[in-house]
């Protein structure tokens, strides 16, 4: 605490201390943090031959979050003593902001700002790259040609004869995106920022690591203050929820494929059962549309769809019974869930796609979440995917025709839909699922 | 990345939180990637060689992969315990991971008190979610690392008169802290299930009773 409480300890930070000398000094580590009105004592050379001696970012983001880690557990094991969470607090806010701002500073030529501050040699700035307000500039003055990838302007760069050309042997999107450079080198006895020529990444590189340790320690903060509790899934389960799914996520689930029109309606199915019960929703149904290696989940709330295993003997009872639902036409086989679902109390239901030990998966829908409706043949005719047969159209286009007409300006509020597979003349049965 | 889907991407839009699992997704990938190029012995290599923060190389490129390992460990530790919600199986390949990692880093003189902390908490919570009974062992692992961590950090001046290196990317006091938070949140679940004889369950069949999670 008595870090806190040290008027030298301006900016309110846990000091670094690195001696890479073999021997190292015993007492530098102590020095830095008693007497911080000087210049801390760094041995970190870097590179080789050294430009300086690190003393960078990194260092703060992580004592930022110990810093509020230790705030946590004394609220947690001693509660009653505001003063030392306090302080801690104030040294995980002070070293969060060194990286904002709140720092010694740097030279002003390597500040950049559409105006550059006047008059003083030396200003405050922030390591975010593309931060508001005054921040510093990332690599410049080493253009060859593999570093020089990257394809547009940024707002200091002003033009491409500017002698401020930032260095990038990656072309990063311009979207926008902010970034935490290294910081801070000490070179011939005071506080310096490096970016310029080949070594200038020293303090000028821009680093994923320091900006999820930087992350990691405000969220930690944020969640000291607010009382948040961490969640299991971040997705609101008890609503349709639609995904575009990769390559990735359904190989991940055992059934994967990547055409939708040349793949059985079961295999599908059950990699769309199971990629939806991997993010915690109780069923899943192909909306039939791919683009690319994308390929359309519309996941159903887990409290709204019940599964049940469904002997083969009960399904033979159906008035469209079947024994394998590999092989069975996928019309077919959603009329007998239909019939199913109507002798379980269900407004609708499907076929999962699995069958094992002579029982088939099945999903019942609750009314509350669909509607059951019948559209005739101008409408289906007018629809992308037309179709004249529920019985011999692929599953696919037939998906895509249901989630179309759902998804189209409508009356109902509708999140996607299917044809059950029930047809009868100038009638076609959809179940559509409603929006809450 | 973990930290934010598990406390922030529920106030996020669809697109944003497919953002994230996509780039959680990209990492754990690219993780694995570095654990296939590290011969599937448990170690990880690095794609940039020559990097100024990197150790020397030393013994055929071990104190190399030994950071290398421990990061990627440090990583795949808190996809194994969070990221099921992104995806179950490949949280389960993290999980196997980190326990060859584990174990080739004892082999390559690579273990590190403050790290194993973490890392075993995690693998602890992974383990319970997945109903395995090695849960009992990781969590006795953690709370023995956490234990550790105290001891070095509690003597007096410690933080004070110890090296505070710049380039320090793992807290030292993440495992201690999840590590005490769960048994600030065992204690008040026995709390409630105590036994009206007032025997308190042994340790094993406290982490049995907690659900299997899948």
């Amino acid at each position: 605490m008595a870090l806190t409480r040290s008027p030298s300890n301006g900016f309110c930070v846990i000091p670094q201390a690195d001696d890479e000398r073999n021997p190292p000094d015993p007492t530098l580590a102590a020095r830095n943090w008693a007497d911080m009105s000087s210049l801390p004592l760094v041995f970190k050379p870097i590179p080789r031959p050294p430009v300086g001696d690190w003393y960078i970012s990194e260092h703060f983001a992580t004592a930022a979050y110990d810093a509020t880690l230790i705030g946590r557990l004394l609220r947690d094991r001693a509660p009653g003593r505001p003063a030392d969470e306090q302080a801690l607090e104030r040294l995980a806010s002070g070293s969060l902001h060194w990286a904002l701002g709140l720092n010694p500073g740097v030279p002003t030529t390597k500040i950049a700002s559409a105006v550059p501050p006047a008059g003083a040699p030396w200003s405050a700035a922030s390591f975010v790259y593309n931060g508001p307000g005054p921040s510093v500039r990332t690599i410049e003055g080493f253009r060859t040609r593999t570093s020089s990838a990257k394809g547009w302007l940024a707002n200091c760069e002003g033009s491409t004869a500017s002698r401020h050309r930032e260095t990038w042997w990656i072309d990063p999107v311009d979207n926008g995106f902010q970034s935490l450079v290294n910081g801070h080198v000490l070179r011939e006895g005071q506080w310096h920022y490096w970016n310029i020529g080949i070594a200038g990444w020293v303090s000028a590189e821009t680093f994923l690591l320091i900006d999820g340790s930087f992350l990691k320690a405000a969220v930690a903060l944020e969640d000291w203050h607010a009382g948040a509790t961490p969640t299991a899934t971040p997705y609101d389960v008890a609503k349709p929820r639609f995904f575009d799914t990769t390559h990735f996520d359904r190989a991940s689930t055992k059934w994967g494929f990547d055409d939708p029109d040349r793949t059985s309606f079961a295999q599908a199915s059950r990699m769309a059962t199971g990629f939806a019960a991997g993010k915690g929703f109780g069923a899943g149904r192909l909306t039939g549309h791919h683009v690319g290696e994308r390929v359309g989940v519309l996941c159903l709330p887990v409290g709204e769809v019940k599964l049940v295993d469904i002997p083969l003997a009960e399904i033979a009872t159906t008035k469209f019974p079947f024994d394998d639902v590999n092989t069975a036409p996928w019309a077919q086989v959603g009329r007998a869930a239909m019939e199913i679902a109507a002798r379980n109390d269900s407004a609708a239901g499907f076929f999962t796609g699995h069958q094992l030990s002579g029982r088939c998966g099945w999903i019942g829908l609750s009314p509350d979440l669909v509607s059951v409706f019948d559209v005739d043949d101008a409408t289906v005719a007018a629809n992308t995917w037309a179709f004249t047969d529920v019985n011999t159209v692929p599953w696919a286009q037939a998906a895509r025709c249901a989630t179309d007409f759902c998804l189209a300006p409508h009356p109902l509020r509708l999140a996607g839909g299917f044809f059950s597979g029930h047809q009868t003349p100038n009638k076609r049965q959809i179940v559509a699922f409603r929006r809450p | 990345m973990m930290d934010l889907l598990e406390s922030r991407a529920t106030a996020a839009g669809e697109a944003e939180q497919d953002q994230l699992r996509h780039a959680i997704l990209a990492a754990v990938l690219y993780l694995n990637e570095l654990g296939e190029q590290g011969a599937r012995t448990g170690g990880f290599t690095h794609q940039e060689p020559g990097r100024g923060a990197m150790l020397p190389i030393k013994d055929l490129n071990i104190q190399r992969h030994i950071l290398s390992t421990q990061f990627a460990m440090y990583g795949l530790s808190s996809f194994a315990a969070k990221g099921v919600a992104v995806d179950a199986n490949l949280a389960d390949k993290a999980f196997e991971l980190c326990g060859k990692a584990w174990r080739w880093l004892d082999d390559n003189g690579g273990r590190d008190v403050v790290l194993d902390s973490i890392v075993a908490i995690r693998m602890g919570r992974a383990a319970e979610r997945a109903g395995l009974p090695s849960a009992v062992d990781w969590l006795a692992k953690a709370r023995s690392a956490s234990q550790t961590v105290l001891e070095i950090f509690g003597a007096p001046e410690a933080l004070a008169q110890m090296l505070r290196p710049t380039l320090r990317s793992i807290p030292w006091f993440e495992g201690v802290h999840f590590d005490r938070s769960r048994c600030r949140a065992g204690r008040a679940h026995r709390g409630h299930r105590r036994p009206i004889g007032g025997a308190d369950p042994e340790p094993e069949q406290r982490v049995l009773r907690h659900p299997a999670g899948r």
